[in-house]
């Protein structure tokens, strides 16, 4: 796979995984 | 819902409201039908119209229907036409509110008649019941290669050969027995004491299995092609083919699956948002459980399903594996697993993930007719779910034993309708309700503001690109659609029409009850 095909899986896998960090985050750790 | 004390019920806990929203969210269409879209329309490239469908699209209407659900749920209403009229009391409001209730009871009834085939192919796959075609090797093409699989599907749905109507054999009643009676027992339980006891054991479950099988499809072999590498299998989905880019069928492919995969325009986020607390943080729970769906589908439903196809049929193969939903879940997911070091195991754990996508999604499903009953007709919760069940047990005839019923019902209620609803939850929301009062209402309890260019994206942006969509679907599929005759698809729309008329019924003696309470 070229180095654009790891770009847009590393991308596309850290930005789900991203995203789901800051909901739970922002959901159960930060206080008020 | 009220429960059988006649209080309205709530969720026990912040986590259990997002594992059931993220459990309604994932189900078959993130490991099948998001893998199928993927490979045919650009592999990597198709990635980037999606993300911004999801940011554009997704998250903001993810907002709008936890908004709409937890005021209505407030003043007592947990369905569309009870929270639509909160907001509009104009009849509008509540006729539109019956998409609502109408549309995800449609769905189910032929979505709970799939589910119960995954149960079927789990055991299958558990008891070597699967077929076992000769070596890949030997097979001319891989249309050849699945031909016994297909034909194992075709007898398991009852396809004799006849024009009109499917003989199902008697395992295909008992899978179905059992998929509903459990779909009913959970609702049986309740919205805390069921649902959502069921999603905190189902959804941890199906990130673990589906972990299990990712380590095990990255680590496979190929049996025909010793030069197939992980990464040579990886690029068939994710190398970028930017000229699907500038293709408006990638872009509509890409909001569709976004549309689809999140349950959005459904009503059922709009139910189980209902049975939240007046201060729970919408902000950052519907992100995290849609998120959740994104992980799930983005990760596992682009590994599992599309890697191991290229691994066994490689390339040119594996376009036609993935061929739609039903070709790769069915007959092309079935094949790989029985050639498969320890492929019972691991076949049988496949179609019972898919099985738990689906139950959490089938009893999201059912949870706003039972709700109907129970808010807007007085009914107990016991009662409404034995209705349900009854209605329910009539229903499936159509997809069960009439054929071309099931992809007519998909069409209206599965995709056109959907985005129709989901503009006019939008437009009611942020122009009838009021820009400034909708925002203000979707952060009440948050602890994170909003960034405020989505004011404007949810304001202008995504109403004018449902309009987009609804639109060049209409003008693409209307008349294609239309065109098409058969005893299945007259059945069908004749179906969709009483079922329509029987549920604007119900809604004008609901509001006559209300109007002789008052």
């Amino acid at each position: 796979m070229s180095a654009y095909g790891w770009i847009f899986l590393i991308g596309s896998w850290g930005m789900v995984t991203g995203l789901v960090a800051i909901g739970f985050y922002y959901a159960f750790c930060k206080k008020d | 819902m009220a429960n059988n004390n006649g209080k309205r019920e709530q969720w026990g806990s912040k986590i259990g409201l997002i594992l059931a929203m993220a459990g309604n969210a994932i189900g078959l269409g993130n490991f099948l039908r998001f893998p199928s879209q993927a490979v045919d329309n650009g592999g990597g490239a198709f990635m980037i119209p999606y993300f911004v469908s999801f940011i554009l699209l997704g998250i903001p209407l993810l907002w709008v229907e936890w908004g709409l659900g937890r005021y209505g749920g407030e003043r007592g209403h947990g369905t569309a036409p009870g929270v639509f009229d909160s907001i509009w009391k104009h009849p509008i409001a509540r006729y539109m509110g019956i998409l609502g209730v109408f549309l995800p009871l449609v769905v189910l009834v032929y979505y709970t008649y799939i589910c119960s085939w995954t149960l079927a192919y789990s055991v299958a796959s558990l008891t070597h019941k699967l077929p076992v075609a000769d070596t890949l090797g030997s097979a001319v093409s891989a249309k050849e290669y699945l031909a016994p699989y297909a034909s194992y599907l075709g007898a398991y749905k009852g396809d004799t050969g006849d024009a009109l109507y499917y003989a199902p054999p008697v395992k295909a009643y008992v899978f179905f027995a059992i998929t509903l009676i459990l779909s009913m027992y959970i609702l049986w339980k309740g919205v805390s004491g069921g649902i959502e006891k069921f999603c905190n054991i189902a959804l941890p479950a199906i990130f673990v299995i589906g972990a299990v099988l990712l380590v095990r499809v990255v680590t496979l072999d190929s049996p025909t092609d010793p030069a197939m590498t992980t990464s040579k299998a990886f690029s068939f989905l994710w190398e970028p083919d930017f000229s699907g880019l500038l293709s408006g069928k990638v872009w509509l492919a890409a909001a569709g699956q976004v549309f689809f995969t999140l349950s959005l325009g459904m009503g059922a986020i709009i139910t189980y948002a209902s049975y939240m607390k007046k201060d729970d943080d919408i902000v950052a729970s519907s992100v995290a459980a849609g998120s959740l769906n994104e992980f799930a589908e983005v990760i596992f439903g682009s590994t599992v399903a599309i890697m191991s196809a290229v691994i066994f049929f490689g390339f040119s193969g594996a376009k036609e594996a993935a061929g739609g939903t039903f070709q790769l879940g069915f007959i092309s997911m079935p094949a790989i697993f029985t050639h498969m070091p320890a492929g019972e195991y691991f076949g049988c754990l496949w179609f019972f993930l898919l099985f738990l996508a689906g139950l959490t999604s089938v009893v999201a499903l059912a949870q706003p007719a039972v709700a109907f009953l129970e808010d807007e007709l007085g009914f107990k919760r016991h009662k409404a779910v034995i209705t349900l069940g009854i209605f329910f047990l009539v229903s499936v005839i159509l997809p069960a034993f009439i054929k071309d019923s099931l992809d007519e019902l998909d069409f209206w209620v599965g995709t056109f309708a959907l985005v129709f609803l989901a503009l006019f939850e939008i437009v009611l929301f942020f122009w009838v309700f009021g820009p400034d009062k909708a925002w203000d209402e979707i952060h009440r309890g948050a602890k994170v503001r909003i960034p405020r260019v989505f004011y404007y994206i949810m304001k202008y942006v995504t109403p004018a690109l449902l309009l987009v969509i609804l639109v060049v679907w209409g003008y693409e599929n209307l008349s294609t659609v239309m065109g098409k005759t058969s005893v299945g698809i007259w059945a069908a729309r004749a179906y969709l029409i009483v079922l329509l008329i029987a549920h604007i019924v119900l809604v004008e003696i609901a509001w006559k009850r209300r109007r002789g309470k008052d």
